[in-house]
């Protein structure tokens, strides 16, 4: 027994042994793999370059693999093999951090670029500007001449934090009405808040959605502040939100002209004209109500009026439901405007420090910047998924929808290089003619407020705006529901006050005016 | 005389009072499963509207026809019945084995073990190092990412080891005389005479792996890998319907499609319970008799 048991104690140490030592071989292997090259290039193999690639998915949508167009265009024309762990946007962030912490870095990632400030600090990810002009990367630098583009994704030294999507539709927030309703109310277009609560009544009254189940006005998560955008000047009781007019950030969650805008949401929750399950109605939940025709109004991307449309147009050709964009109401300075988004996107991809292939991985960045790479990506191959029409605009070929979604598979959230949105457009015509009306119209791009890049100490600083941001979101929802009177106004402006509110809106203007000091 | 019948008439009324209560609280537990039947499978505009309350309105299955088409959930099912198939076979034969060695009083520094063991209970080297280790091996988007990793239970270990432990030694003794050697008691006296512990400690584990989607979102880089767990998180509450809404007018089913998901997922465990209820109901005894 004695000796058995002096056996097993000793094969148990020897197989141990074994274990860990196989162990300790295979990470020195890694460690040998995932060895820094400072930045060298290797010697160009005769194969295609491997290029490890992380990325954000929509979630459910196709996710692109080794059998897409996209992906074999890429292996014919860059000679790259891109190894694509693609993971759904909400999930994105955490994986990305255990990866990054995990020292494992992808040769590419995507990130926004307020994470990424850090990491170019700590030496985890490139300055892309000077690997852009020594490799083949001019398209990235001449899509970013623009300053204001090129500051929103730089770190405050300049340095280029990653390669963003530039879109060729411009959108922005506004309200967007039943224009059937409309009609069927005998009512014109709302140019004054008196007039949308009119509106707003006259729905809810004669219950055009049918059933007693009209919502006169719907939105989702805090959208549904954007009702009182004319109010409070574009502000919409932002913590930090910029003031066109005083050129500066102001703090408009305490503001005289937001709590005007408070009661009269308050007014229209109490007169049951609002949505009650506006605080926890997610997109598609919202979606699906305004897509089932019965809510009156609602506030959101411009573009979402075209989707509506085309919703109801292919549920039924002759359906009476329409949508139309309302053009904004005049602010306190009887202007009419919207803030513009900016159409460079602020998920970036970044080029780690272990890259080893960084010739190639500039070169597979840049490509879609160029007329052929953005072509690829967003309408596919020529007599494959499209083919000219007499117009001159290219036309979708007939069945070719699956094939255009395994061209542009990588841009399922943000990918690089220039968006054109043509698939839709060569389906349906010009979807997007009123958008670019609307914007021509009430576009503003001189006053949009300036991008935001903090340093690390700012960054700090910034962090307890959390902290105030959920006080003021709280008190938004207690102010409109009842939970608070307008008699504590005061109270939640000096609470506001105390948390240092001060210190944040500080910040915000020393970022704007480096930004103007930024050449 | 009375006083029996007042007795009687108490009794009376608190059965009574307890059969009503149960009713409500089974009522309260089903009702959420009936009202996501009904709603997957009615008319979406009637669901919008908030009109379905016990009977469906308008019926059609177009919902759960769209789950199994477009958005292949049959993918999900799939890869969920062999991760928990094959983890749950893993699980066993490690914990049991185990279980085994430790339950032997003559194994050496057997107390060492059992305080090296309970040690990793109560302290884990966290996510991260976890992460370092599965990639390390090369098990990152595999199965045996899902399956190795978390083979041992302790809690289920220390239990089962309670049990084997109250197996009475002269069986195994006996077995000895009779020249049977370790594995041969192990297969042919203990598991035998452990099979509803081995029951109910699998299904703690096979309901854990089916229930499971962190692992799989951590590890897992192919979405065709995904378990059905994590198709549901992206469907039900991410709202990932994009494949089916890239067709406007099928915004509609939003709704009808995640109910029609649950119903779809919780089906298989619904179906099975009550088969495996009474290892359940003597599981909870397992192991706590003796220490």
């Amino acid at each position: 027994m004695g000796k058995k048991c002096l056996f097993c104690i000793v094969l148990s140490v020897v197989v141990l042994s074994v274990l860990i030592a196989g162990c300790v071989q295979m990470d020195n292997t890694f460690e040998d793999k995932a060895d820094v090259s400072g930045g060298e290039t290797s010697v160009e193999p005769a194969g295609p370059v491997k290029i490890t690639l992380l990325m954000p998915q929509h979630p459910s949508r196709h996710v692109l693999n080794e059998e897409d167009g996209f992906y074999k265009e890429i292996v014919k024309r860059l000679n790259i093999e891109l190894d694509i762990n693609m993971v759904v946007g909400s999930d994105y962030q955490a994986k990305k951090n255990m990866i990054i912490a995990s020292g494992g870095y992808p040769d590419i990632f995507c990130d926004e670029t307020k994470n990424l400030v850090s990491y170019i600090a700590e030496g985890i990810i490139m300055d892309i500007k000077p690997l852009a002009e020594q490799y083949k990367g001019q398209d990235i630098l001449n899509a970013l001449k623009d300053k204001k583009d090129r500051y929103s994704v730089s770190d405050s030294s300049g340095r280029l934090l990653g390669v963003p999507e530039i879109n060729d539709v411009i959108w922005t927030n506004s309200l967007i009405i039943r224009k059937d309703w409309l009609n069927s109310l005998n009512l014109s277009v709302p140019q004054t808040m008196d007039e949308l609560y009119q509106y707003l009544k006259r729905c809810k009254k004669s219950d055009l959605g049918g059933d007693g189940s009209t919502i006169p006005y719907a939105t989702r998560d805090l959208s549904y502040i954007g009702i009182i955008e004319s109010v409070t000047d574009n502000k919409n009781g932002n913590l930090a939100a910029w003031d066109r007019y005083e050129k500066q950030y102001v703090c408009d969650a305490i503001s005289d002209q937001y709590k005007e805008g408070l009661k009269f949401l308050n007014k229209l929750y109490s007169e049951k004209l609002m949505d009650n399950e506006y605080a926890t109605t997610k997109t598609q939940q919202w979606e699906q109500k305004v897509v089932s025709g019965i809510v009156g109004l609602t506030y959101d991307n411009i573009s979402r009026a075209v989707v509506f449309n085309y919703a109801w147009a292919q549920q039924d050709p002759n359906t009476t439901y329409e949508a139309m964009i309302v053009p904004p109401l005049k602010d306190s300075h009887g202007n009419q405007w919207h803030e513009m988004f900016s159409p460079v996107s602020q998920n970036v991809y970044a080029i780690s420090r272990k890259n080893k292939e960084i010739e190639k991985s500039i070169e597979f960045l840049n490509y879609f910047f160029t007329d052929e790479g953005a072509t690829i990506l967003n309408i596919g191959v020529e007599g494959i998924t499209y083919e000219i029409g007499e117009s001159g605009k290219p036309q979708m070929l007939v069945g070719a929808e699956d094939a255009i979604n395994s061209f542009n598979a990588p841009d399922t959230t943000s990918f690089v290089g220039y968006k054109t949105w043509q698939p839709k457009e060569m389906q349906a015509g010009d979807l997007y003619a009123p958008i670019k009306e609307f914007v021509a119209l009430y576009g503003n791009f001189e006053t949009v407020a300036p991008p935001m890049v903090y340093t690390e100490e700012e960054m700090n600083i910034i962090g307890s705006a959390t902290s105030i941001q959920k006080y003021v979101e709280t008190s938004q929802n207690e102010f409109i529901m009842g939970g608070k009177s307008f008699e504590q106004w005061d109270e939640y402006v000096n609470k506001v006050k105390e948390m240092n509110i001060e210190e944040i809106i500080k910040v915000y203007n020393a970022v704007a005016k480096r930004f103007a000091e930024f050449k | 005389m009375g006083k029996i019948t007042r007795i009687k008439f108490i009794n009376t009324v608190f059965h009574i009072f307890n059969y009503c209560l149960m009713s409500v609280i089974c009522c309260t537990m089903l009702y959420p499963f009936l009202y996501m039947f009904m709603a997957s499978i009615s008319d979406p505009i009637q669901v919008m509207k908030n009109k379905i309350v016990l009977i469906p309105k308008g019926i059609t299955f177009h919902a759960y026809k769209m789950i199994f088409t477009t958005l292949n959930i049959g993918q999900g099912f799939k890869n969920s019945t062999i991760y928990t198939v094959v983890g749950t076979a893993i699980n066993l034969f490690f914990t049991s084995i185990t279980a085994y060695a430790m339950a032997r009083k003559e194994l050496a520094f057997r107390r060492f073990f059992t305080k090296a063991i309970t040690f990793t209970m109560f302290f884990g080297g966290g996510l991260i190092p976890s992460y370092i280790l599965v990639k390390n091996l090369n098990m990152i988007d595999s199965i045996w990412a899902l399956t190795i990793p978390g083979a041992i239970s302790t809690w289920n270990l220390l239990v089962l080891r309670s049990f084997f432990s109250q197996i009475p030694e002269s069986l195994m003794e006996s077995a000895k005389i009779d020249g049977a050697n370790e594995m041969h008691i192990l297969y042919k006296i203990i598991f035998p005479l452990s099979l509803p512990a081995l029951a109910t400690i699998g299904l703690f584990y096979a309901v854990g792996h089916w229930n499971s989607f962190f692992s799989a979102l951590i590890f897992l880089n192919s979405s065709e890998k995904y378990p059905l767990q994590l198709m549901i998180r992206y469907i039900a509450i991410e709202g990932g319907t994009s494949d089916v809404l890239q067709n406007f007018n099928d915004i509609i089913w939003f709704q009808n499609i995640r109910y029609s998901v649950m119903i779809v997922s919780t089906l298989p465990i619904i179906m099975i319970y009550p088969f495996v209820q009474k290892f359940f109901a003597s599981g909870v005894m397992i192991g706590a008799l003796k220490g």
